[in-house]
């Protein structure tokens, strides 16, 4: 049985501040599950393919994914994950600035499960964390 | 002696057998006494001549006979009367009449001749002159005729009138008295002129025209009976059934009217002429026969062609400049559906009788090319026969480069909008989140005075973050697709009022708010922004605000009215651009680009918005909002 700690966060996002504030806010809401922090798709991928020695990540897994990256962005990054046959079926949470609609709608395209806008630091923050954590907790996870 | 008596009995006897005359002797009583064989024949009788003259003739009174009788036996005389024939009828004589004496006694001779021929010859003439007097006085035209020597025999009724000079006082008149009434000195006119040509009167006529049987002319004078003319002349030598030439007619017409009117109509062909040589843009006019018979200077400009080049030319000699050859062009087309027209123009546009369209021409330029936008209409008379069009040709080659240079730099605008507010905003967001770790971390540890500092520093980053994000909004609008819902404006209003927990703090009316489909998005943020604005701007912090919508053609208008502190008139137009504000950012928060996105967003689908104030205090905003969304041309 998989329980929520043993649960990974692949966190891809180009900016270290954001990664710092998903660790900080994780730490302080005193979730202990394990983050990995890509800096772009192209990281991302060699972490998930074990092409790199120095990150690594194991199942059971979930994705927090940016959108605007350097080198591969969110979508390209999604367009490729959906068409690998052993990556396919990831849960992928976007995070990201953007509110506009189209991203979202596209997004959704790609089977994300879900679509969070990085609000403010904060409360809003801290409810975001909740719910990722409540997430793993009600939802089974292939 | 008695010889002689009876020879001369005898020659009178055959004289008067064979004189053609009627002859007869009367005695004093007018009985007849001897009569010739004309004479009976005259009568129409055979032996049984009546006995008196009073049975033959029917124009001397029998009463007054015998005094005649004495008075011819006295006098010779010559006279007319008519006889009454065996018959019945009455013809014509005339009568050369003396007295004889035969033995001793008084007779009367007479011989008559029947003239009832000369009679009617005369009357004839008489009739005739008298339809030709008529005829004469009866024309339209002043008609007035000389005799040869230069003396008035002839001044029609229209010649009174025109001169105002009565034919009485005008006949038997020579001298040129006839040239004062017109030009107030005696010297020959027109009519001299067929009789006694001279070259230096001819020439004081504004024309002249010789005909082999007439002359005409044309005159202006300054003053005819008070009033300025134009006269018309035409004038002709008479002559006598010989061909001798007897005297000059001459018919006047005042043409003053139509003169002034060819004038004016000169003046408005050339007024016209001038204003389309005048005109900035290329134009155009062709006749029926679609021969060019204008081309202004813009057009010369244009078409490099000089206008006596084509000036009077057919057969698509317009298209020439254009296409480089003879061809059809838009002005051949008038009457063609658009479809048709498709292959050579773009953007046509029918406007009543008028068609438009824009096309590319790669002569133009001196073979740069360049883009024209027509128009073309067809011309019509007075009684609306069509006898040619018109066309006007602008080179709008700028402007379609002015128009895709906009277009992109718009394209860039709105992808550097979005670009910046994105990437802008990560680095703002990141500045928070550290400082709100500063405040965490140190705790206690941080001076009073620096968690001021970390504070303010958090507001400005908010106001910037809200700045971006209103401008990325400002940059998509229109540029994305929203969707279509079913909506309740006044669900709409309460639920903006519960988003900004105005409840508290303002009384909410909502009056005839229409339930409607159409792009919600969009809608919702403006009623959002100016419900906003009126709560954010209310100078009390509690009051009303009403919400309002009538129904007008195809918009509904809104309106939003606040009993806030109001707008000044000379910040109505200010405020609705961008990062505007009427008051520091400190005191109230807002990035100054909410009206700016009302208006662009109203403005995109066809509506307009304005400022008013309310009495006695407030703002009222209102805007337009199409009823069928889907109507909106984008």
């Amino acid at each position: 049985m998989v329980t929520s700690k043993s649960i990974r966060i692949l966190l891809v996002d180009d900016d270290e501040v954001d990664a710092m504030a998903i660790k900080r806010g994780f730490k302080n809401s005193k979730i202990a599950n394990t983050i990995v922090h890509a800096r772009d798709g192209i990281e991302a991928f060699e972490i998930l393919r074990g092409d790199t020695a120095e990150k690594s990540i194991s199942n059971p897994y979930v994705i927090l994914l940016d959108l605007n990256m350097p080198r591969m962005d969110g979508f390209e990054f999604l367009d490729e994950l959906r068409k690998d046959p052993q990556l396919g079926d990831i849960i992928v949470f976007v995070l990201t600035t953007s509110k506009a609609d189209e991203d979202r709608s596209r997004s959704y395209r790609h089977h994300v499960a879900g679509y969070i806008v990085k609000s403010n630091a904060g409360k809003d923050f801290l409810d975001l964390i909740h719910m990722i954590d409540h997430y793993w907790r009600v939802v089974e996870i292939p | 002696m008695e010889e002689d008596r009876k020879n001369s009995a005898g020659h009178y006897q055959t004289l008067m057998k064979v004189a053609n005359d009627g002859i007869h002797v009367l005695d004093m009583d007018g009985n007849l006494i001897e009569y010739n064989e004309a004479f009976r024949h005259m009568l129409g009788y055979e032996d049984d001549l009546p006995l008196n003259i009073r049975d033959w003739d029917v124009s001397i009174p029998p009463e007054e006979l015998p005094d005649k009788l004495r008075k011819l036996a006295i006098n010779p005389g010559l006279f007319e009367t008519r006889y009454k024939r065996r018959d019945g009828s009455v013809i014509d004589v005339e009568i050369n009449a003396a007295g004889i004496s035969l033995n001793e006694k008084q007779y009367v001779y007479a011989s008559s001749r029947d003239i009832s021929h000369r009679k009617e010859v005369e009357a004839e003439l008489q009739n005739s002159k008298q339809f030709l007097s008529n005829v004469f006085e009866f024309l339209p035209d002043a008609t007035f005729v000389i005799d040869i020597e230069g003396k008035v025999i002839a001044w029609n009724k229209a010649m009174e009138e025109m001169t105002g000079v009565d034919e009485a006082d005008m006949l038997g008149k020579g001298n040129y008295e006839y040239a004062l009434t017109f030009y107030q000195e005696r010297r020959p006119i027109l009519i001299d002129l067929v009789l006694h040509p001279r070259s230096d009167i001819e020439l004081k006529y504004t024309r002249t025209d010789r005909h082999n049987l007439f002359l005409e002319a044309e005159t202006h004078l300054p003053s005819l009976k008070g009033k300025e003319v134009y006269l018309f002349g035409k004038a002709s030598t008479l002559r006598d059934s010989k061909g001798n030439v007897v005297g000059a007619i001459e018919s006047i017409r005042d043409i003053t009217v139509e003169k002034k009117a060819e004038a004016s109509l000169r003046e408005s062909q050339q007024k016209l002429a001038d204003i389309i040589d005048f005109l900035p843009d290329a134009t155009f006019v062709v006749d029926q026969d679609n021969r060019v018979i204008t081309w202004n200077k813009a057009m010369e400009h244009m078409s490099g062609v000089d206008k006596t080049e084509i000036i009077g030319q057919g057969n698509h000699a317009y298209s020439i400049p254009f296409w480089g050859d003879r061809r059809e062009t838009l002005l051949d087309h008038l009457e063609l559906d658009e479809g048709k027209l498709a292959s050579q123009y773009d953007n046509i546009v029918r406007q009543g009788k008028s068609l438009m369209a824009e096309t590319f021409c790669p002569l133009l330029r001196s073979g740069q090319g360049s883009y024209i936008w027509a128009i073309v209409a067809p011309l019509y008379n007075i009684e609306g026969k069509h006898v040619g069009a018109i066309e006007t040709i602008r080179d709008i080659t700028e402007r379609k480069k002015m128009e895709a240079d906009l277009q992109r730099s718009n394209q860039e605008l709105e992808q550097f909008a979005y670009v910046a507010s994105h990437d802008l905003r990560s680095p703002l967001r990141a500045i928070e989140n550290l400082s709100e770790w500063l405040v965490q971390d140190l705790g206690d540890d941080l001076p009073e005075e620096s968690e001021k500092h970390l504070k303010l520093m958090r507001t400005r980053v908010k106001r910037m973050d809200r700045m971006l994000e209103d401008l990325l909004k400002y940059s998509r609008v229109g540029r994305i697709q929203a969707v279509i819902e079913e909506i309740d404006a006044t669900a709409v209003v309460f639920e903006i009022i519960d988003d900004q927990d105005l409840n508290s703090r303002f009384k909410i009316t909502t009056d005839s708010l229409p339930a409607f489909t159409t792009y919600a998005t969009p809608f919702k943020q403006i009623l959002q922004n100016l419900i906003g604005n009126a709560a954010k701007h209310h100078d009390t912090g509690k009051g009303n605000i009403v919400v309002r919508a009538k129904k007008l053609d195809r918009f509904y208008e809104f309106s939003i009215a606040d009993d806030g502190p109001g707008i000044p008139e000379q910040y109505r137009e200010k405020v609705f651009g961008m990062f505007q504000t009427l008051r520091p950012r400190d005191e109230v928060e807002g990035s100054g680009i909410g009206l700016a996105l009302v208006k662009k967003t109203v403005e995109h689908y066809g509506g307009n918005v304005k400022l008013d104030a309310v009495t006695p205090r407030g703002t009222l905003v209102t805007f337009t909002w199409p009823v069928n969304i889907l109507e909106v041309e984008e």
